[in-house]
């Protein structure tokens, strides 16, 4: 534990860093950890590894269509698969993302939106583009360690990029910040569920641990200014939450019978409508013989309400969020140019 | 490297579960401990301790150093917690709800006001501060065990400490 860098009792700390690791201390020694046992976990019998070769890919490619659907990215070809579900993409195919960043060395909207978003549905098209570019590029470098995880080798690219992919699901910035346009188009996006087991994201896990490709680097160097504005995202929110705006958003929401969770403030109804299914279940806009929900090739009459409510709140925080995005910008203009070129050689 | 086991859990040998007991009893106190200066509330902060030792049970048998591994895969599973609820928290603060779960009472007001502003700090900075001044560990332990760069370890205590001088001095 030793080391020129240590410790809060070593030669360079202040009396300020000693309080601080007093304090935490302190509180952490009041804490009274009644004895408990272990309790080994019970056999995983619903979403275990499937020894199938046939059914768990089957899972990946259903998962993969739905994030490609979801990020509205159909264009976008990933890793390509025969038909046998056997991925053939390597090193040298081409990226399915075409992506050039300023040559001026300016910051581009795109990149803006991925790494800063201030509206939903510039988030989610820009999410499409750099989530496809880098989990691409990561399903080429990591595929050799997940397969000497025991994963086959034509499984392990998907599985790197399935990974990615599915973290990106419920990312900070998607929960703060909705794609309203897309959810009165075509409903809320589902909840992903993972299509990995165990062994499959411990495999991915201890491989992402030791990746060093580029793409990886760029990963682990752009979530945490994505996770520093996502908590800007939070403030604007709580704030607008705090005033009329957010009144008349909630009365109209209330008034078409939205569902929510309970959770203050717009979060609740946005998990409700997610609770509430892509059918879209709710009250006064279900009435018999209504058409609702995704088998009518669109956004249920739930969602349309959801965003037509939520449309002046968003419009709102998207105002809010301008003035913040600027001091964001400026703060991390070299971080942020750099990254953009990066994502640009690598993709 | 073999296919990996259908149930490693339930497959264990005996010498296995005897080394796990004697580690989760030597060890789960202070984890849970760490845990809870990482996420809201103790029941949370049991519930993951005890994911991360499901986790480490699993793995026990690839694991070199087992204590370390623990810590690592505690303090990655409260972050993600945390980050997760930290949108939650600014709405609470802004309405003024006085049942924040982020509540604290260590009984000493200097000390409760210190880790007050620890608690209100961001999940990344707050695994920063918590593991360089509760857990003792260097900068490039912290950064393996939040799986970042040391550069960046160093920014966010840089930051995190501006930000409680702010508040509390």
């Amino acid at each position: 534990m030793s080391g020129p860098e240590r410790g809060p009792s070593g030669p360079e700390d202040t009396p300020f860093e000693d309080r601080i690791a007093e304090a935490l201390r302190n509180v952490s020694s009041r804490m009274d950890v009644p004895p408990r046992a272990f309790e080994p976990p019970a056999p995983c019998r619903h979403r275990g590894h499937s020894a199938d070769p046939v059914r768990a890919p089957l899972r990946w490619v259903a998962a993969a269509a739905l994030v490609i659907g979801i990020t509205g990215l159909v264009a976008l070809t990933p890793p390509s698969i025969n038909d046998d579900f056997v991925v053939t993409g390597s090193e040298d195919d081409e990226s399915p993302v075409a992506y050039d960043a300023p040559a001026d060395g300016s910051l581009d909207g795109l990149f803006l939106d991925y790494v800063a978003p201030i509206n939903g549905d510039d988030r989610r098209r820009a999410e499409g583009i750099f989530i496809v570019g880098y989990s691409w590029a990561r399903s080429t470098t990591m595929k050799d360690c997940v397969h000497r995880r025991g994963l086959s080798e034509a499984e392990s690219p998907w599985v790197v990029a399935m990974a990615d992919w599915y973290a990106a699901n419920g990312s900070p910035a998607e929960a703060g910040l909705p794609a309203l346009q897309a959810i009165a188009e075509g409903g809320l996006d589902r909840p992903l569920q993972d299509p990995a087991s165990f062994e499959m994201r411990q495999a991915v896990e201890r491989c992402d641990a030791t990746d060093k490709s580029k793409a990886s680097r760029w990963k682990r160097q752009v979530e945490p200014l994505q996770e520093e504005f996502a908590e800007t995202v939070g403030r604007v929110v709580a704030v607008v939450e705090s005033g009329s705006v957010w009144q008349r958003a909630r009365n109209c929401l209330d008034d078409v019978g939205a569902p929510t969770t309970g959770a203050p403030g717009i979060e609740g109804y946005v998990a409700g409508l997610a609770v509430d299914g892509p059918t879209g279940r709710f009250g006064a806009l279900d009435r018999p013989g209504s058409k609702r929900g995704a088998d009518d090739g669109g956004g249920s009459a739930a969602s349309k309400a959801f965003a037509a409510c939520a449309m002046p709140f968003y419009a709102e925080v998207e105002r809010g969020l301008v003035q913040p995005r600027e001091a964001f910008v400026e703060e991390h203009r070299d971080d942020l140019v750099r990254l953009q070129t990066d994502f640009a050689d690598f993709a | 490297m073999s296919k990996p086991k259908a149930d490693p859990v339930q497959n264990a040998p005996p010498d296995v579960v005897r080394s796990f007991n004697e580690l989760y009893a030597d060890t789960r106190v202070a984890m849970v401990r760490l845990a809870s200066l990482l996420v809201a509330s103790r029941a949370e902060a049991e519930e993951l301790t005890q994911d991360a030792y499901i986790d480490l049970f699993r793995q026990w048998d690839e694991v070199l150093n087992p204590a370390g591994f623990l810590r690592t895969l505690v303090v990655r599973r409260c972050t993600r917690s945390r980050r997760r609820q930290v949108t939650e928290r600014h709405k609470l603060q802004v309405l003024g709800r006085r049942d924040d779960p982020f509540a604290v009472a260590s009984g000493e007001p200097e000390l409760d006001e210190t880790v007050a502003s620890v608690r209100r700090l961001t999940p990344e900075r707050r695994a920063v501060v918590v593991l360089r001044f509760y857990e003792d560990m260097s900068h490039s332990q912290i950064a393996a065990a939040l799986d970042c760069s040391v550069a960046t370890v160093r920014t966010r205590l840089h930051r995190a400490l501006v930000e409680l001088r702010r508040e509390i001095e």
